[in-house]
């Protein structure tokens, strides 16, 4: 049968773009984090809608699991086989179908990479500009919105998911479908006033179809930006001045950051204020704002702003930043994985001691921080742990350390972000039965033979 | 440090895959494959599993070490400074292993081959090198300001032996001086060392030394940027030597003077070849030639060392595994040429004039631009 299948497979997609080949199943079967390997059976690599339609027709029909990935960039191994069988490479399919400039938002196919779309933006439509996560520029589209992610214009407009005005879906019979307007309209500008059925796909790991296409929000590109970094040492400090300069609501992005390393930076919070301006006056107008806003805790003394050079400030302003994977060699092992960590902003502090306790404790390469997401209602309280690839215990040990953090952030009252499948179980267990029911009954509606992403989001 | 030390080190960040602006992918075997295997990323994590031993020698293995083109993108991108410099160096190591298992692909073999026993990578008896070039005196030190290396492609592969003859018919225009080896010029053996067959490229380098010498050249004078970089960084790691080394656009823009400087009404743009640019930084002498004659110079998105190379790399010219599929680096370079709007794409390597020109063709796009090298430009416009 998985001779038919693979000739199957060739059909569609044309035989230089199927590959058993052991290198290649062998590449796709991780990524760069901790998680095991599983290999698939077979990797493809389709052009078009069309192509994922009749892969997941092929698939359901003979009960292939089928696996999906944009960069296998999560770190957590999200686009592993756990169960074998197809794992489909979305990158070929990376057009930008259209720019709606006065509506400001993009349709892209969902294998884009956020680097392309960048650049694309950046050369035709110079003021406007999509939210670029922290990933590599390779991260795609379609997989960034798919686990919900965020970015540097995550405080203004929430995660990437919340950003999404409607998706182009493949159904596991292969049936495809659109969500928000794009379903009645030509244009892609929303998802409301529809039942939001984008919701059935966003945060779901590929378990109820694959989305192929993606309405995105831009947003204002300004000619001038700047960065201000506020400092403290008392974790209580910091919580109110994310406070403080969220209720200023002058930022884009607001991002916190603690690490050993540089020596100058051990020991102090950080907070990164990154706002925009149209002009020069209206820049040095935001910087006095932010300076009035948490004048009296500078009075106090105990917070100041960080004096910044010309390159220390470039270095945070650089959308994607490449010092950030360099993070990776710490241990000059290519190696690093994090717990992304949803938290309502209130809990930084316990946040923050979790990740210096579980650091000391399994005594690893440590980077913590966070990104305030829309408005300050939440945070991603990310938990990087480094490791050297090369050597096994200390692969262990970072993973032993992830697998706490998740368990401990959960026990606080947050929710990891793009679990790796232990911590998907975890989250299960602590979920209400009712949701957590409707999770599986809905995703039998859609996947009735089990072929999605096998493995995930299961107890 | 080893340079598989290096070989855990890739943390499949992807940087290696994309010019500086992220506008594309820019490894020429990733965008004609389009797995992961074939990105530098996906080799390093191969070759580790190879040389480990939990992935034997295949056709798959050995076709994803030889696609590469040893373009020097991911050199130029990735992210981790402290071991990019030896990310093709690793993949050389790997192709050494396989030279010595004496399990290369057949195309690879057939080069190989047709250099050991014709010091050429055509398989084309020596006398006929330069069946061309009868009217090109033979080199005299006491003559002759420069001896003028032409090499295997410009010498035996038509379209890009008319850079040769235009490069000739230029220098003879401009009065320069210079003299060629005729029958006693070798390869340069470059691709022999890209292609992991490190002891035949000693011996050619060596013999191809002891020529310069027997002939007493002091200023080499090249047609191709890979012979230009062969000479000036790898020779001196194994050889003493005491020449000097130019490309033919150094002489041409030396010169410039003796040319008229007739505006030329044409749109044109340039692409980088990677060894002149990536790999010797020269981005300024084509420019400055090309802006001496030209109004509406247009710069490729790509450019400089984000140059998307045209796959002819590494062997890939004779080996043609960048050409296999129907994506591929040469044809998305022509496109993007075209939706620049020039008339006439400019490059300084006969490889890349060979390969943008099969491009073209095949694209269906002969009569939409002109693809060609800066002295055929100078002597049909000038």
């Amino acid at each position: 049968m998985m001779q038919e299948l693979i000739q199957g497979l060739k059909d569609i997609v044309g035989g230089e773009y199927v590959s058993t080949h052991l290198e290649d199943r062998f590449f796709y079967s991780r990524d760069g984090g901790t998680m095991e390997s599983f290999e698939p059976d077979v990797v493809v690599l389709p052009q078009d809608s069309n192509q994922v339609s009749k892969i997941l027709s092929l698939a359901n029909k003979n009960k292939v699991p089928v696996y999906c990935m944009g960069a296998g960039l999560t770190l957590s191994g999200l686009h592993r086989a756990i169960s074998g069988g197809i794992l489909i490479d979305m990158k070929r399919m990376d057009k930008i179908i259209e720019v709606n400039e006065r509506s400001r938002y993009v349709v892209v196919e969902a294998g884009i990479s956020q680097g392309k779309l960048q650049a694309y933006l950046k050369k035709n439509y110079p003021h406007l500009k999509h939210s670029m996560p922290d990933a590599p520029p390779a991260a795609t589209i379609g997989g960034n919105v798919a686990i919900h992610g965020s970015g540097h214009l995550s405080f203004l407009g929430g995660f990437h998911s919340d950003m999404v005005t409607g998706l182009e879906v493949v159904l596991a019979d292969g049936r495809i479908i659109r969500t928000g307007s794009c379903s009645v309209s030509n244009y892609w500008f929303a998802k409301a006033p529809l039942p939001d059925l984008s919701g059935l796909f966003l945060g779901w790991f590929a378990t109820t179809g694959i989305i192929t296409k993606v309405g995105l929000k831009l947003y204002p590109a300004h000619p001038l930006s700047d960065v201000r970094v506020l400092i403290c040492e008392d974790p209580k400090i910091m919580e109110e001045i994310i406070f403080k300069v969220t209720d200023l609501n002058i930022a884009e992005d607001i991002i916190t950051w603690m690490t050993p390393k540089p020596d100058w930076a051990r020991g102090f919070l950080h907070c990164n204020v990154i706002y925009g301006a149209k002009t020069k006056d209206e820049l040095i107008f935001k910087r006095d704002l932010l300076f009035e806003q948490v004048r009296d805790l500078i009075d106090k003394k105990v917070t100041g702003f960080l004096p910044l050079l010309p390159f220390m400030k470039k270095r945070f302003l650089d959308v994607p930043g490449k010092d950030l994977v360099r993070f990776a060699d710490v241990r000059k092992g290519g190696g690093f994985e994090y717990v992304g960590a949803m938290i309502p902003t209130n809990l930084f502090s316990d946040a923050y001691k979790l990740g210096l306790d579980i650091a000391q404790k399994h005594k690893v390469a440590y980077s913590l921080g966070s990104r305030i997401i829309g408005n300050s209602h939440s945070m991603m309280f990310f938990y990087a742990y480094a490791f050297n690839r090369a050597d096994l215990a200390d692969v262990k040990n970072a993973q032993n350390a992830l697998y706490e953090t998740n368990k401990k952030v959960i026990d606080i009252g947050g929710i990891p972000w793009k679990a790796e499948i232990p911590a998907q179980k975890e989250i299960l267990k602590k979920m209400d039965k009712n949701t957590k029911g409707l999770i599986f009954e809905l995703k039998k509606l859609l996947d009735p033979n089990h072929i999605m992403s096998p493995g995930n989001l299961e107890e | 440090m080893k340079v598989t030390d290096i070989l855990h080190r890739c943390f499949r960040c992807g940087y290696c895959k994309f010019p500086s602006n992220y506008e594309d992918f820019n490894c020429p075997s990733y965008v004609t494959y389009r797995f992961e295997t074939f990105s530098p990323g996906g080799r390093m994590w191969v070759i580790r599993e190879w040389l480990d031993g939990r992935l034997e020698t295949s056709n798959r293995f050995k076709e994803i070490l030889y696609s590469c083109a040893t373009c020097s993108n991911c050199v130029n991108h990735c992210a981790f400074p402290d071991f990019r410099d030896m990310l093709l160096d690793v993949f050389r190591y790997a192709k050494e292993k396989l030279i010595d298992e004496g399990d290369v692909p057949p195309p690879v073999r057939d080069y190989l081959t047709n250099l050991y026993k014709f010091k050429n990578g055509f398989g084309i008896p020596q006398k006929k090198r330069f069946e061309w070039a009868e009217e090109v005196e033979d080199y005299d030190s006491k003559k002759h300001n420069y001896l003028l290396y032409v090499g295997d492609e410009a010498c035996f592969d038509p379209v890009a032996n008319n850079m040769a003859r235009s490069t000739v018919e230029l220098f003879k225009k401009i009065n320069v001086p210079f003299g060629i080896l005729t029958t006693r010029e070798i390869s340069d053996g470059l691709e022999a060392y890209n292609l992991g067959e490190t002891e035949l490229f000693k011996e050619i380098a060596k013999r191809l030394l002891e020529i310069f010498k027997e002939v007493e050249a002091k200023k080499i004078v090249t047609i191709s940027p890979h012979s230009l970089y062969v000479f000036k960084k790898i020779y001196p790691a194994f050889f003493d030597m005491d020449f000097e080394f130019y490309h033919y656009t150094h002489v041409i823009r030396e010169n410039l003077s003796r040319l008229t400087n007739s505006k030329i009404f044409k749109k044109i743009s340039y692409h980088d070849p990677c060894y002149l640019g990536r790999y010797l930084k020269d981005y300024t002498t084509v420019r400055d030639i090309l802006s001496f004659f030209c109004k509406d110079f247009l710069e490729l998105s790509r450019n400089k060392k984000n140059s998307l190379c045209c796959g002819g790399g590494g062997g890939n010219f004779y080996t043609a595994l960048t050409q296999k599929n129907l994506e591929n680096s040469a044809k998305k370079r022509i496109v993007e040429a075209l939706e620049l709007g020039v008339d006439c794409l400019i490059v300084s390597c006969p490889i890349c004039l060979v390969m943008l020109n099969d491009a073209k063709k095949t694209l269906g796009l002969d009569d939409k631009i002109e693809v060609m090298d800066v002295s055929e430009f100078i002597l049909k416009y000038v």
